[in-house]
């Protein structure tokens, strides 16, 4: 995934220059007299994440054609919204709820997880830091050890219990846990890893030897070939949910707790 | 009958400039007597500077400068970027305002960097001067300056 940089554009910076002035005018206010820079710096971030932030980096964020075809409704949805909350007459009580929802289709379709503002600052943040990029964020963040939380609609009938199962385990709304397997399950998923790994090769070189010295028939050569490129689906699989998303959470937790990111993963 | 209001104004100026001069010396670790020494005038002259019984004229201004004194900060009270904590936190508005306009998704041009990170600089030096500063004046001032030409 690539976000393509934007030309300097002088309306656009003094958009800038307002909503900074703004922040930093209220965190003047906001912090007690005598507050160093920092303090003062980081008082002025928080108030950045409000709507102006929401729709610029929704306005600002170039969805890519494999983007489309990955989320085709979330990419309507933030060029809809997008030019909904441009218009000067949107200023109805639903403008609040209409900017939370760009913010959560802004973070889906850029890294993937359906998550809050805060978050989604905080994502956007770790790259702007270069404490990782756009391309690895987004990948680590697709590991079965990543978890976002949705909002619970009490319901009865078969897909209330359905979606009250799927968040079982899960944060609150808009939040993300990253957090590890249990060590027995990442015990079981290394076995089934190294297990399925020298099967497939196993598999390899039984092929090799049926091809090369011409024994067996072609359906005992079919049945290896079928064997080895289960073994190997197995191995794949296994290598993704067990130590590429152990890693994954190692890594996240390295970027999150980073200089600029001091709030831990939970 | 006399209006004494210019007067009392004059006076809380030359202590707040006289503090200033004595912050300014103090970071510089000068003694009053050196000080003395470097703007050719007596030691007693230096103590009724900070205290705000007189104050340094033109040229003295211009020695005090001269010898490294953060003379824009002891005249109007503003840190400014002769000192080498105002070029600190200038280097520290940079980075804040770089990594806030790469978070939003804005590329500006190294032009654009300085001039907002000024712009910071200044409102943070003038609201740390006055505390009490109104956001809802300083919304109302940036909307104005953007309806004029706010990237001059």
């Amino acid at each position: 995934m690539h976000v393509t940089k934007p030309q300097p554009n002088a309306d656009e910076y003094a958009e800038l220059l307002a909503s900074i002035s703004i922040a930093i005018g209220l965190a003047v206010t906001k912090q007690p007299h005598g507050a160093s820079l920092k303090e003062v710096l980081a008082q002025a971030s928080r108030n950045m994440a409000g709507r102006y932030w929401q729709i610029t980096a929704a306005r600002k964020l170039r969805i890519s054609p494999w983007m489309w075809i990955d989320r085709p409704w979330h990419c309507w949805q933030i060029r809809k919204l997008a030019n909904e909350l441009l218009d000067p007459a949107e200023d109805g009580p639903d403008v609040q709820a209409k900017v939370a929802k760009l913010g959560r289709y802004s973070a889906m379709v850029e890294f993937g997880v359906n998550v809050n503002e805060s978050w989604y600052r905080r994502l956007r943040g770790a790259v702007a830091d270069g404490v990782t990029t756009h391309t690895e964020l987004r990948a680590l963040l697709r590991k079965p050890t990543v978890w976002w939380g949705t909002k619970r609609n009490v319901t009865s009938n078969f897909l209330g219990c359905a979606r009250e199962l799927w968040c079982i385990g899960r944060p609150p709304d808009g939040e993300l846990l990253v957090k590890q397997f249990h060590p027995i399950t990442r015990g079981v998923l290394m076995v089934i890893f190294f297990a399925s790994t020298l099967a497939a090769g196993i598999g390899v070189g039984m092929v090799y030897r049926l091809v090369s010295s011409h024994l067996g028939s072609h359906e005992s050569l079919a049945t290896v070939i079928d064997f080895t490129v289960a073994m190997s689906l197995l191995s794949l699989a296994s290598w993704w949910i067990g130590p590429s998303s152990t890693n994954a959470v190692r890594r996240l937790e390295q970027i999150f707790n980073s200089h600029h990111m001091k709030t831990s993963v939970q | 009958m006399k209006d004494r209001t210019p007067h009392r104004s004059v006076t809380t100026l030359r202590e707040e400039i006289g503090a200033r001069m004595k912050t300014e010396r103090d970071r510089l670790g000068l003694t009053q007597s050196e000080l003395a020494e470097r703007l050719g005038v007596i030691r007693l002259t230096v103590v009724k500077y900070e205290a705000g019984i007189s104050c340094p004229g033109i040229d003295q201004i211009g020695t005090l400068k001269a010898n490294n004194f953060d003379t824009d900060f002891i005249v109007d009270g503003h840190i400014s970027l002769n000192s080498e904590i105002g070029r600190k936190q200038f280097a520290a508005i940079l980075a804040w305002v770089q990594r806030e306009a790469a978070i939003s998704g804005h590329e500006l041009d190294i032009t654009q960097q300085i001039n907002l990170t000024w712009a910071v600089f200044d409102q943070l030096r003038r609201s740390a001067m006055h505390s009490d500063i109104n956001s809802t004046e300083i919304e109302s001032v940036v909307r104005l300056a953007m309806t004029g030409n706010a990237c001059d």
